[in-house]
Order: C-alpha cells, then sequence, then structure tokens
C-alpha cells in the first residue's frame, strides 16, 4: 500500500514537473501538514512556520524535475528541501524567499485566522512520512542529513564533530527504527 | 476572508500552468504536429556553433568528482559546512546559465574559490566546448571540493583572504584548466573593499560593488583580438601574457581593475604611475610602427611577433633602468593593499626557541652530481598555511631558496631536503663552499594566491633563523 502510494505521488512529481496544475495542488495538499509541522517544530512559530512551508513548496516545484523517486519518497524529498531552506534562511536571519520570486508567488498576507489553521493543519495524522519525526534527535539529525539531504558520512561526522562510524551506526539504528515502526502500523 | 494556505496553492498552481517553475531552456511550447518538432530541432543543432552557444540547455548531469584533498597538505580540505555561494553573477558572452562563485574554508586555514556557471544554486560547469563529452548538461562542482582548480589564499586572523587571479583562455564550460575563449578575473580584496571600477571590453570604465564578506569580485569576458590586446598585451599591464592565456596571480590587482574604493572613503588605483604609463604606451606604439601593425587590432600571428618585439624594447627600457623585464612591472606597478587585514594571533617564535643542529651529509658523485642531504628535527609545528619551514643555498653556482614540503609539521618531526649540486654546471666550476639558511616562516601579512603544491610568500617580517649551515663541495 505505502509502495502505491509511493509510485502515485512520484508520478504526480513528474506531472508537475511537465506543467500539470492539478498534481501540483493534489501534491500541496497532501503534504502541507507534513512540511508545516515539521517547520512548526523546527521555528515555534505560526507564521514564520508559514513563509517556511510556501517557500517550500515553491522550491519543490523548481526542482520537481530533478525528483529521483529510488533516492527517497515525496515526503522525505520535501523535508530535505524544507531543511535547506531553513538552513539558509538562518545564516540570513529572515525566510529565504528565492523560490517565490522566482516563480512569480506574490507576497500573501498572513491573517489572524490563519493562526488557527497552521494549528489545524499541524495536528493531522503525520502517516508513514511523519515517521522521520519519532526518531530520538541525534538518530533524526543522521537519517535526515544522509537519506533525505544525500551527505556522505565523512561530511556528516565533520559538522558533528565525531566520528563516521558513529554517524554509520546512527543511520543504520535510525533506518531500523523505522522499518519496525512502518511495520507495526 | 484571507486564506493564507489557498492563497499560496492558487498562487503556485497558476506558476505550474504557467512553467514559470522551469528554466527558460526547458519552457517549450508543444508543437502542433511532430514535423514541426523535428524542424525545430534540426533547427537548433545546425544553429549550434561548434565553440558551445548555450542556448536550449537540457539538465543536470553527474556532479564533477571530489579531488582528492588531504587535510594537512597543501590548501587542506575543504569544510562544506563554510561553503557559501554569493550572490555575484555575470552573464556569459554567449548566454545559458549565468558564471558565479563560491568560497569555502578549508582545514590548513585557507580560503578557496570555486568559479564557474550557477545552476540552481549550484556552481558547476557545463557540458559543452569539450566538456563532459559535450553532453550540454550542467555538472555541479561538489561543495566538499576546495576551489575545482581555482586559487585559495592564506586567511588573516580574522578569517578572510586577499588575493586576486586572472584565467587566461578558460573555456566557457567553466571547467578549470580547459582552454577555450574567456578571460576570467577574479579576487577576494578583503572586507572593506567596497566596489571596484574596471575597464569594459569597449574601453569605457564602469563601477561595481564587492560581493559577500571577503570583496569579491568576478569579471568574464569573451577572448578576442579586442579584449586581448586590451587586458592581457598592453604593456600597461602586470601580468603581460603575449598569448593571452594562461593562470596568473593579479597581485592585488591586475586586469581589468582600475580602482578599488573601501569603506572609509579610501580609494586604490592600481597600475603604473602616468609617467610610466605614458613610456610605456610610446614603447609600444614605437615598436607597432616599425612593424607596420598601425594602431588596429591585430591578427594572431601579428600579435605574437608584436609582443616578442615588444618585450625586446621593454627589456632594453628596464635595463636601462637597472631592472629585469619581470621585475620592471613588479617595481613600477602600484598594487592595493590588504585593507583591513587582521594578523594572525600566532604564538610568537624566536630563533632561540627553533635552534637545532642542521645534519649535513655529501654522497657519492652520481650521474646528476652530488647528492647533498640536509636535515634537522622541527622545533616548532607547521599547522596551516600561514606557516611553513624555507631553506636559501648559496654557492659558487647556487643561489635561491624553497620551501620545504608542503603540508602539517609536527614538533620533534625530521625534516629532510635534498640537493643535487653538479661540480661541473656549464663551463663553470662549482667546487667550493656552499652556505645555507633554515628558516620558520610565520606570516604576519597577507600572502596572495596560493596553489597547488605552492603555498604563498611571507608577509612582513614573517622570516626567522632556525640554523646556519655550511658544506664544502670538493
Amino acid at each position: 500500500m505505502a509502495d502505491h502510494r509511493a509510485d502515485v505521488d512520484a508520478a504526480l512529481v513528474a506531472r508537475i514537473a511537465g506543467g500539470d496544475k492539478a498534481a501540483f495542488e493534489t501534491i500541496y495538499d497532501r503534504y502541507l501538514p507534513l512540511v508545516l509541522r515539521w517547520s512548526l517544530r523546527e521555528t515555534g512559530n505560526r507564521e514564520v512556520a508559514a513563509d517556511l512551508a510556501a517557500e517550500v513548496f515553491a522550491a519543490a516545484l523548481i526542482a520537481s524535475p530533478r525528483y529521483r523517486p529510488r533516492k527517497g519518497s515525496v515526503g522525505t524529498w520535501l523535508l530535505g528541501i524544507a531543511r535547506n531552506k531553513l538552513r539558509e534562511s538562518r545564516r540570513s536571519n529572515r525566510i529565504e524567499d528565492s523560490a517565490r520570486k522566482r516563480v512569480g508567488l506574490d507576497s500573501v498576507e498572513f491573517g489572524e485566522a490563519d493562526f488557527d489553521r497552521v494549528d489545524e493543519l499541524a495536528s493531522l495524522d503525520p502517516g508513514v512520512f511523519g515517521l522521520l519525526e519519532t526518531l530520538s534527535p541525534a538518530l533524526r539529525e543522521a537519517v535526515s542529513q544522509h537519506v533525505i539531504e544525500e551527505r556522505s558520512y565523512e561530511e556528516i561526522a565533520q559538522q558533528l564533530s565525531c566520528s563516521e562510524s558513529v554517524i554509520r551506526q546512527r543511520v543504520s539504528r535510525g533506518l531500523r527504527a523505522l522499518r519496525s515502526e512502518l511495520e507495526e502500523r | 476572508m484571507s486564506d493564507y494556505f489557498g492563497d499560496v496553492r492558487v498562487g503556485l498552481g497558476d506558476a505550474v500552468e504557467r512553467q514559470q517553475h522551469l528554466r527558460w531552456y526547458r519552457r517549450v511550447k508543444k508543437p502542433r504536429h511532430t514535423y514541426g518538432l523535428a524542424a525545430v530541432l534540426a533547427g537548433l543543432v545546425v544553429a549550434a556553433p561548434a565553440v558551445g552557444a548555450v542556448t536550449n540547455w537540457f539538465g543536470i548531469g553527474a556532479p564533477n568528482p571530489i579531488p582528492k584533498q588531504s587535510p594537512t597538505q597543501n590548501a587542506g580540505r575543504a569544510f562544506p559546512s563554510t561553503s557559501q555561494l554569493l550572490p555575484i553573477r555575470v552573464s556569459d558572452p554567449q548566454g545559458g546559465p549565468p558564471w558565479g562563485m563560491r568560497i569555502v574554508q578549508t582545514t590548513r586555514g585557507a580560503t578557496c574559490l570555486q568559479v564557474g556557471r550557477v545552476e540552481d544554486r549550484q556552481v558547476g560547469s557545463l557540458g559543452i566546448d569539450g566538456s563532459w563529452h559535450d553532453d550540454r548538461l550542467f555538472h555541479p562542482f561538489p561543495r566538499a571540493a576546495e576551489g575545482n582548480g581555482f586559487d585559495c589564499g592564506t586567511e588573516d586572523g580574522a578569517g578572510h583572504a586577499f588575493f586576486d587571479s586572472e584565467y587566461m583562455g578558460l573555456s566557457a564550460s567553466a571547467t578549470a584548466w580547459s582552454t577555450g575563449n574567456r578571460l576570467v578575473y577574479v579576487g577576494v580584496l578583503g572586507p572593506e573593499a567596497k566596489s571596484i571600477t574596471y575597464e569594459t571590453p569597449s574601453g569605457s570604465t564602469a563601477t561595481e560593488r564587492t560581493s559577500g564578506t571577503d570583496g569579491a569580485y568576478l569579471f568574464v569576458f569573451p577572448r578576442n583580438n579586442k579584449t586581448c590586446k586590451l587586458y592581457a598585451e598592453s604593456p600597461n599591464r602586470i601580468v603581460r601574457s603575449p598569448d593571452c592565456s594562461g593562470v596568473s596571480g593579479g597581485e592585488m590587482v591586475g586586469a581589468p581593475v582600475l580602482a578599488v574604493d573601501y569603506r572609509g572613503g579610501q580609494v586604490c588605483r592600481p597600475g603604473l604611475t602616468a609617467p610610466m604609463r605614458a613610456r610605456m604606451n610610446a614603447i609600444a606604439n614605437t615598436e607597432r610602427s616599425k612593424l607596420g601593425f598601425g594602431t588596429g587590432v591585430l591578427s594572431s600571428a601579428q600579435r605574437i611577433l608584436y609582443t616578442a618585439e615588444l618585450d625586446r624594447a621593454l627589456s632594453r627600457f628596464a635595463a636601462s633602468q637597472h631592472l629585469t623585464l619581470a621585475s620592471l612591472f613588479v617595481e613600477r606597478f602600484g598594487r592595493c593593499p590588504a585593507v583591513g587585514y587582521v594578523a594572525p594571533k600566532e604564538k610568537p617564535v624566536t630563533s632561540a626557541m627553533l635552534a637545532t643542529p642542521i645534519h649535513i651529509k655529501i654522497k657519492p658523485q652520481s650521474k646528476w652530481g652530488i647528492p647533498v642531504d640536509i636535515s634537522f628535527t622541527a622545533r616548532a609545528p607547521v599547522k596551516n598555511s600561514s606557516s611553513w619551514y624555507e631553506a636559501s643555498l648559496v654557492g659558487p653556482c647556487e643561489d635561491g631558496s624553497g620551501q620545504l614540503g608542503y603540508g602539517n609539521i609536527r614538533v620533534g618531526q625530521t625534516i629532510r631536503d635534498n640537493q643535487i649540486i653538479n661540480p661541473n654546471y656549464g663551463h663553470s666550476s662549482c667546487k667550493g663552499v656552499y652556505r645555507g639558511i633554515i628558516s620558520y616562516i610565520q606570516n604576519s601579512g597577507p600572502t596572495g594566491a596560493v596553489g597547488e603544491g605552492a603555498t604563498g610568500r611571507a608577509g612582513k617580517d614573517g622570516s626567522v633563523i632556525v640554523s646556519r649551515f655550511s658544506f664544502k663541495i670538493h
């Protein structure tokens, strides 16, 4: 079932790359809760989380021709984009908007009612793509960086100031935990 | 009632419909019928010149491989987390993805430049002009690569590097060391450098702001007779290249920079003084008229002949000033200082701290000469590209110095150098006494560019004598 869903979503991303508006709307509706929940957890601010989520989907449009299903599901791909966008944003001290500018998305006003909407969306069932969040921070970091961001063990070890073997173990343990979590569901 | 997420959904959905998320080269309207498509494709293939016009780009290809880098040798290994794409973008004369640059810091205290074409916030090379089998794809440079063949510079105490480089005859593909038809001038002039005034290929002047916190700039020009004459051949340039090719340190700062404006109002105008420039121009004009070339743009063959004659004339002029041709430009060319340079906080070393016996072993003569092994024990470490050991030797047929290794050295490590003395070099006898000095170089000034196997030049007052030695060749 999960595989079938992954195939369908991958096909939708391919259609986005080809200019299919309906495919985008389906992916947006399906994954907005996941991206928003992740953004909210990372930023702790509903308005900033909404801002980041919009940028993530704009960047996903641009990156859609390069999406390769064998490298990860659409959910992990979107969270990888979110992580990169957040890192860039922290560096420049403001939420990135380069992708939205590029696709010509005008600034959208964030109103009072939208605060509640963020809570509502973020509390939706995370589904299988929210599994990553069930891992401990150390395992989540290692799995995210290696599997989602495709960084080498060496690079991650250098950044986290630990040995490559530690990172390998964390990735392996994290993936094992994700597998057993999936089997239980 | 406002609905943020609904508005984003509509806005992005419309962008998908407009194909605005796709690059300009991918926004291809579907043809009405198959014959139309075939005709369009055929037209593009025929129209694409062999030198690589970069219209009709297709997509992302394999990344460039990560070069082998030792964390303790040469410029060191890059810290990918420090990699920073600068906002600077320069159009290529033939279009396509713009040029840009990324800077990255290394394990040996160097800042390296990655220069190339920019696509989707990545720097890379293009599959054109013979690179990547002309696959017409974009190939990103890995963030972990220290410099993709471009220069690195030793950082000061605040983590800034100060150097400029000239790449003449680089390929439009941005594959380093490849030959092609671009002149690329790049540099980091420090945190205080605010803007640069430069000479455009048409001969006018223009001013651009520097980019990032290192005062970076990047210029990309077509390499043709006109630009070669302006930037590479002119006797007013510190780096002169008769064939308008090769890689060189611009020595802060070379062509095409006319002035650097610093924060605080300081302005630097690199180059020759007005009288010297007039003299150089007079010499150049005389040589051209002697050859009957007039003032127009020269052909390649004419340029080679002209620059050879010009070099001879300039050498005569240099000799009249008691200088060599090379030192003429070094001596008379005003350079820009490293404004904002912060001396590294290194523990100062003294000769007493470094003193160590030098062991000399003269071996039996081989067919190449007499091998002389010089060794000593390091008393101070070499931990980054800001310091190194150096040996100098002066003898009947010898007068030179060289760096001893290009990597880190720990205290107590034995450093070895091997010299081969030819006792009968040429027609002279090289027998006699040789005197040498081992020094420890600790920079207290900017070093300029450091490339593969070269760790730069010492800053001011950077040399401390470790020991002196001598030996005799019989």
